[in-house]
């Protein structure tokens, strides 16, 4: 399997670039304040790949994360701090009581649903099918309004008010979950992070984190809303969520995500290659909409 | 079944297509309602 395939953030590099271009000003600091941030991340992660895949590395071993530890989670406080402070103070551990601080209990309790979920569903066990630990860090950066897989952790903003209430990021388990599925993209499939593998990664991410709130919440696929982040925008955007698997495009007034291939694009960057106007999870999600039932077993990554 | 043995790095839409309907035909047979309601979805949004 080669490294690669990385994935990234839960709000998009153009909705956050159409957030920029109509808001205020406060709204445009936001969005380019994440945005900066995530491109940051982006290429960095980019780079560690390339070096992975030049020196033919092992990238579970390269990035210290063999051991195996039952899918035990561990969440850090990385207390506004970067990418070079992760993973933070450990502020909670597997079966420790919770904590004062919601983000941290948010953040356990929905990699503990998205373990169940890969668990009990395909018979995964962690993101890596070897009990890989999951680590969490939260208040990553100031009024970061972003949440991402860094190719091996979670890492959640505190979210700024503009594009995500503030402890938003943590709220809804479908964008933990879609997080988390990018490492199991990444240790899978390896969807390389442009164009159409680039949206397909994205479209999974997606399908898998809708599963995990849908197996949580006992629906069935025509009970779900397949809504990704909803209730937790914030006042730059209006809406009911982020992003609709349901009705592509309708999640709220900035959401140009195609429903069918006839909308889609590849966007000119890599980075944005993967989240346009029409792009990624349109045409990829749609599959689950029809199919009634169980579709994650249908279209999804079986751990067997 | 598709991420772990159908996809690769420069997998596509139709690769995509082809994959997890070939699952639902494993999973549940070549002429189950799944593997139909699988081909008809990716037939709907247009990649086939």
């Amino acid at each position: 399997m080669a490294p690669g395939g990385l994935g990234c953030c839960i709000a998009s590099p153009d909705l956050l670039a159409a957030v920029a271009e109509r808001g205020d000003p406060e709204d445009r600091r936001a969005a380019l304040r994440t945005q900066a941030a995530s491109a940051a991340l982006r290429a960095q992660r980019n780079a560690l790949t390339r070096l992975l895949r030049e020196l033919g590395a092992d990238p579970e071993a390269a990035l210290g994360r063999a051991t195996r530890t039952g899918g035990r989670r561990t969440v850090y406080d990385v207390d506004h701090g970067g990418e070079s402070d992760l993973p933070g103070k450990k502020v909670r551990g597997e079966g420790d009581p919770p904590v004062a601080d919601t983000a941290v209990n948010e953040a356990y309790d929905g990699a503990g649903l998205t373990y169940r979920f890969y668990k009990a569903v395909y018979d995964r066990d962690s993101i890596d099918g070897k009990g890989m630990e999951l680590v969490s860090s939260v208040h990553y950066g100031t009024d970061f309004d972003n949440a991402f897989w860094n190719g091996s952790q979670m890492v959640y903003g505190d979210g700024s008010g503009r594009i995500f209430v503030r402890g938003g990021l943590t709220k809804d388990v479908d964008v933990i979950a879609h997080e988390l599925t990018h490492g199991v993209t990444q240790l899978t499939a390896a969807l390389e992070y442009s164009k159409q593998p680039g949206a397909l990664n994205e479209s999974i991410s997606d399908v898998f984190g809708s599963l995990v709130k849908q197996h949580h919440l006992k629906q069935t696929a025509d009970q779900a809303d397949w809504l990704i982040g909803a209730g937790i925008l914030g006042s730059a955007l209006h809406g009911q969520a982020l992003r609709s698997m349901k009705a592509p495009g309708t999640a709220n007034d900035l959401d140009r995500q195609a429903g069918s291939m006839s909308g889609y694009a590849d966007l000119t960057t890599t980075a944005a290659s993967t989240s346009t106007p029409g792009s990624p999870t349109g045409p990829s999600t749609s599959p689950p909409r029809p199919s009634a039932a169980t579709p994650g077993r249908r279209l999804g990554a079986s751990g067997t | 079944m598709t991420l772990t043995q159908h996809l690769e790095p420069t997998s596509d839409f139709r690769a995509a297509a082809d994959a997890t309907i070939a699952v639902a035909g494993d999973l549940f047979g070549a002429a189950s309602q799944e593997r139909q309601a699988v081909s008809g979805a990716w037939k709907e949004v247009g990649v086939l």
